[in-house]
């Protein structure tokens, strides 16, 4: 299958499977996805996927691999567990990402300063189970994970569905919030392939500071921690069925997802008569 | 040089393997899955990794190593341990673990489909029976299933299947290994009775076989070594073996010239001559360049195929 590691022949890609040979170590240097045999000082690959050179690297892409978090990117993720002042999220990656208490906005104002009582209600705000939205804040130095909720945008997700897609088809876009005006549905990509397909709800910037600052010092956590979730009509349920099917029937051709592609295929799919759309 | 024949019921070679089948990525929420199939002899195995570890588990240099073993019939106990601990040494030398550290490498693995005996004997101990729907020649009523007593040791066919099931899985999920593992069982037979099997295709062997009976054939004492037995091979044997290599080295578009096979476990039952081990070991080593190049034109095809099941999941 292909040509030897490094010349092209004409499919242009060499596939290595774990423990073969593709470079001589005198030549090259080793990168990703592969290890040196002493013995024969030959370059093996560690891993199945593709082989890529560059100039005198070589390394190894696995096909697929879990997501590996970059500082700035935005995640949807699900509380798996609560800890002293922490909450562990689940990314999708090697492990869990760290939420810490004082990277989320607290009920009373943005600049609302975190008490002791907050600590020991921090269920209140997440539970075990809750989706949320976030950023990737930091990475420690040994490798977890730190998000942030430090946005009106973020925070708990509510009335809609998850579905999840392999991370490498999410394209980095300038804005992850998409909306499907003719669908009436909102979208939520996350970089670790979780994506979350909820009811429109316009996102007014005072209404959401207003939400943030509740009515006064205290624990009021009505409106950004709710866990109820409002009135959804049937036609917008039949959207957010579909828009899920739709991203799944993408992900299954390994098309990459974006907001052109999701709202083109979306128009598409509108131009049929709703009655006989099966999956509503 | 072992060839997969083309019909499970009509081997006729010693070092003949039955049809293998496999098929990869068929469990959409694990990280790698694969199942491997010796005939109508089925393991499947699933791979997460790397994920979260449990803070006692946690190992500060290296992943943690999970081997989890289902039987087919009965609850894991004492041979299912002692099957899955020395796979945990197996995979610790294969996997490179120093990669992922403080994190976990789980690893599930379960017989699907094992062919039974077509005449129970007394003597059986590896009595499974089938979960499918069995072509049973005789006509013979299966016994009732779901045993809650128990469990009985995974036969070497089914060890080497469950390692080659393990070892696809491990390549779906893209966990780093030194590379890859290829397994094969075999059987040490009396040479009559062994000839006398594999000539007839399976079909006959509780028997004596009278067909040409060559000089060697006289001699008692003088053995012959099936690859890939069959349980009727498997109740007959003198001994039994399970051999597994770990495969690195080969150039991707030359065949196995440079390839080095390193012997990294072995099982074996049985009274045995130094020389028929060798021999034994041998002949597993072929079988095994086989599957493994069964393999590898499996995970090729897998990844060259336009929907590779990278579909989503419908998360809970």
């Amino acid at each position: 299958m292909g040509g030897v590691a490094g010349l092209g022949s004409d499919r242009d890609l060499t596939i290595a499977c774990t423990g073969e040979s593709i470079a001589s170590s005198q030549t090259f240097m080793r990168g990703h996805g592969s290890y040196l045999d002493q013995e024969t000082s030959s370059i093996l690959s560690s891993v199945c996927g593709t082989v890529e050179r560059v100039n005198k690297l070589v390394s190894v892409r696995p096909v697929r691999t879990r997501y590996s978090p970059e500082v700035g990117d935005l995640v949807v993720g699900r509380v798996t567990e609560v800890g002293p002042r922490r909450w562990k999220v689940d990314i999708g990656s090697k492990s869990d990402a760290a939420l810490l208490l004082s990277s989320v906005n607290l009920p009373g104002g943005v600049q609302r300063r975190k008490l002791e009582s907050d600590e020991l209600q921090m269920r209140n705000f997440f539970q075990e189970g809750d989706l949320l939205v976030a950023e990737v804040q930091s990475i420690f130095h040994d490798g977890s994970v730190g998000l942030h909720t430090r946005s009106l945008r973020y925070g708990k997700l509510r009335n809609g569905s998850l579905v999840r897609l392999a991370p490498v088809l999410i394209q980095r876009l300038k804005s992850h919030f998409l909306t499907l005006p003719n669908a009436e549905v909102d979208i939520v990509l996350g970089l670790n392939g979780y994506v979350w397909v909820a009811k429109h709800i316009p996102f007014d910037v005072t209404k959401a500071e207003g939400e943030a600052s509740g009515k006064g010092i205290g624990m009021d956590i009505d409106g950004v921690y709710s866990d109820v979730n409002e009135e959804i009509p049937i036609h917008v349920r039949r959207s957010i069925s579909r828009v899920s099917h739709l991203l799944k029937l993408l992900a299954s051709y390994q098309l990459p997802i974006s907001d052109v592609i999701v709202q083109k295929a979306y128009d598409f799919l509108h131009s049929f008569s709703s009655e006989n759309l099966v999956g509503g | 040089m072992s060839q997969p024949s083309s019909s499970s019921s009509s081997r006729t070679s010693p070092t003949a393997l039955r049809p293998l089948s496999t098929s990869l990525g068929s469990l959409k929420r694990s990280d790698g899955s694969a199942s491997f199939s010796f005939g109508n002899l089925e393991s499947l195995a699933s791979v997460n990794a790397p994920v979260e570890v449990r803070i006692r588990d946690e190992l500060t240099d290296r992943a943690t190593l999970e081997v989890l073993f289902q039987p087919l019939q009965g609850v894991p106990g004492i041979p299912t341990k002692t099957f899955t601990s020395s796979l945990q040494t197996l995979f610790s030398s294969v996997l490179l673990l120093h990669h992922h550290p403080r994190s976990l490498v789980q690893l599930v693995i379960q017989t699907t489909s094992s062919p039974s005996l077509s005449l129970p004997t007394t003597t059986t101990r590896w009595s499974t029976s089938s979960r499918r729907d069995s072509k049973d020649d005789q006509g013979t009523p299966q016994p009732p299933p779901l045993l809650l007593g128990p469990d009985n040791p995974p036969t070497p066919t089914e060890k080497a299947a469950a390692i080659n099931a393990s070892s696809l899985a491990l390549l779906d999920a893209g966990f780093p290994a030194r590379g890859t593992v290829a397994a094969c069982a075999c059987a040490v037979l009396e040479r009559r009775r062994g000839r006398s099997i594999r000539r007839s295709g399976g079909r006959q062997g509780f028997g004596g076989g009278e067909t040409e009976v060559e000089e060697e054939e006289m001699d008692p004492s003088s053995t012959i070594i099936l690859l890939d037995p069959t349980p009727e091979e498997l109740e007959l044997a003198i001994s039994t073996h399970v051999f597994g290599f770990l495969f690195y080295g080969s150039e991707p578009s030359k065949e196995d010239d440079t390839l080095s096979a390193d012997l990294v476990m072995n099982e074996s039952v049985g009274p045995v001559e130094y020389e028929d081990y060798l021999e034994a070991m041998d002949t597993c080593r072929q079988g095994a360049k086989s599957v493994l190049g069964f393999m590898r034109k499996a995970i090729e095809r897998r990844h060259l195929s336009p929907s590779s099941g990278q579909g989503g999941s419908r998360g809970v």
